[in-house]
């Protein structure tokens, strides 16, 4: 039940600025790269979608992190 | 958007139940605020409503949703009390009925809500066969004793270090995906759903009790002092067992160290500012948000032999998990 795939692709994004940025940029590379299943790469677009939002912070260092 | 006419006749019923009930009930007042909230169905609004669940179930096998009533009747008590209970053994809800009333007078109360639970479900009698109110009965009291075990688990890990990520999800399934996989079963099985469909749609509830959960520990660990989240109580919920996990050696030392102190109460605002700041910068809030996602696309994913148009409630209900309250604790 542990989603390894997510903890290690959400791991690389907090500690590899340049690959966060790439991930900001286009999402569908790095997921695609992996290996999720259907129902993980549909989380890590939303993963996306959210990191991408102006108020979020690219960076991660955000002020305040909304649910969406 | 119009309000589902549904939800009105749901907030009467339970109005009903009261009058009938718990007239010569003395404590009316604190039984009233625990029927009262967000998440619950006495107030005005759209969201999700406790009660409106088996309603959705019941529109996905396409049933007359008014067979379910009763369910929402009593899912609408049963997570009520639920609440009441939780913030009691939790301790840090500042708006907690046991902090205006008392323990005493909230315990009771709860109680009360548990037996009114009870009592709806004994409406079903005449409308659906025994054999179905005598599997409503059974399958309640299993997921009671289910959660029950999975919120001394949650409990008991306040004291304790030795826990990982698949400890937690055990203990979420059992304290919040029993739950809702019993009110989603249930409406299913009494709105004559076929056993392929009651299958789905009690794994739908679990999954989605799962990421309700998960949600609400997000917003535990994102929340400051106005709600008295989880990290004031140094509570190790999955976005900061990742954060344990994802941080360098010193600043997982001095997490472990100062959520020792929040166990102890002795957490100051900037105290938990840092941990704040500590589980987000390491990708806990992000991580565990995505993990929430991952067990709603499992819900959805039990919808795909349902007709797409009986399932838009539900479809909508799972997709606006984190957006109302969710499961507590």
């Amino acid at each position: 039940m542990v989603t390894t795939t997510i903890r290690t692709f959400v791991q690389r994004l907090f500690t590899d600025a340049d690959r966060r940025a790439a991930f900001l940029r286009d999402p569908r590379a790095l997921i695609q790269a992996a290996n999720a299943s259907g129902e993980e790469t549909r989380a890590l677009f939303r993963l996306h979608d959210r990191m991408a939002r102006p108020e979020s912070g690219a960076s991660g260092h955000s002020d305040s992190v909304r649910w969406p | 958007m119009a309000v589902d006419p549904l939800r009105k006749c749901l907030a009467v019923a339970i109005h009903d139940l009261l009058a009938n009930e718990t007239s010569e009930f003395p404590a009316a007042i604190p039984l009233h605020s625990a029927l009262v909230g967000p998440g619950k169905i006495l107030v005005d609004g759209h969201g999700f409503t406790w009660g409106m669940l088996p309603v959705a179930v019941a529109r996905a096998v396409e049933a007359a949703p008014s067979i379910v009533l009763p369910l929402g009747i009593s899912a609408e008590c049963l997570m009520a009390a639920l609440d009441v209970l939780d913030d009691i053994e939790d301790g840090d809800a500042t708006g907690a009925l046991w902090r205006s009333h008392g323990l005493a007078t909230a315990a009771n109360v709860s109680t009360l809500l548990l037996f009114l639970a009870q009592t709806a479900l004994g409406q079903l009698a005449g409308s659906v066969e025994d054999g179905c109110v005598v599997a409503v009965h059974a399958l309640l009291a299993r997921a009671g004793v289910v959660a029950c075990i999975g919120q001394q688990e949650d409990l008991d890990f306040m004291q304790r270090d030795d826990f990982g990520e698949e400890a937690y999800l055990r203990m979420v399934g059992r304290k919040a995906g029993a739950l809702v996989q019993y009110i989603c079963q249930a409406a299913a099985l009494v709105a004559g759903g076929s056993e392929r469909q009651v299958t789905a749609l009690a794994a739908l509830g679990h999954n989605l009790g799962m990421a309700m959960q998960i949600a609400n520990d997000v917003a535990g660990a994102s929340v400051e002092s106005e709600r008295r989240g989880d990290l004031w109580t140094g509570k190790r919920t999955l976005p900061v067992l990742f954060a344990l996990d994802a941080a360098s050696p010193e600043v997982a030392g001095e997490l472990r160290r100062v959520l020792g102190r929040g166990r102890q109460g002795r957490l100051s605002s900037s105290d938990v500012a840092w941990l704040q700041t500590a589980v987000e910068v390491t990708g806990g809030l992000e991580y565990a948000m995505t993990v929430a996602d991952c067990f709603r696309e499992r819900a959805l994913a039990q919808l795909t032999d349902f007709s797409l148009g009986a399932v838009q409630d539900l479809v909508h209900l799972v997709n606006g998990v984190g957006d109302a309250e969710p499961a507590k604790g």
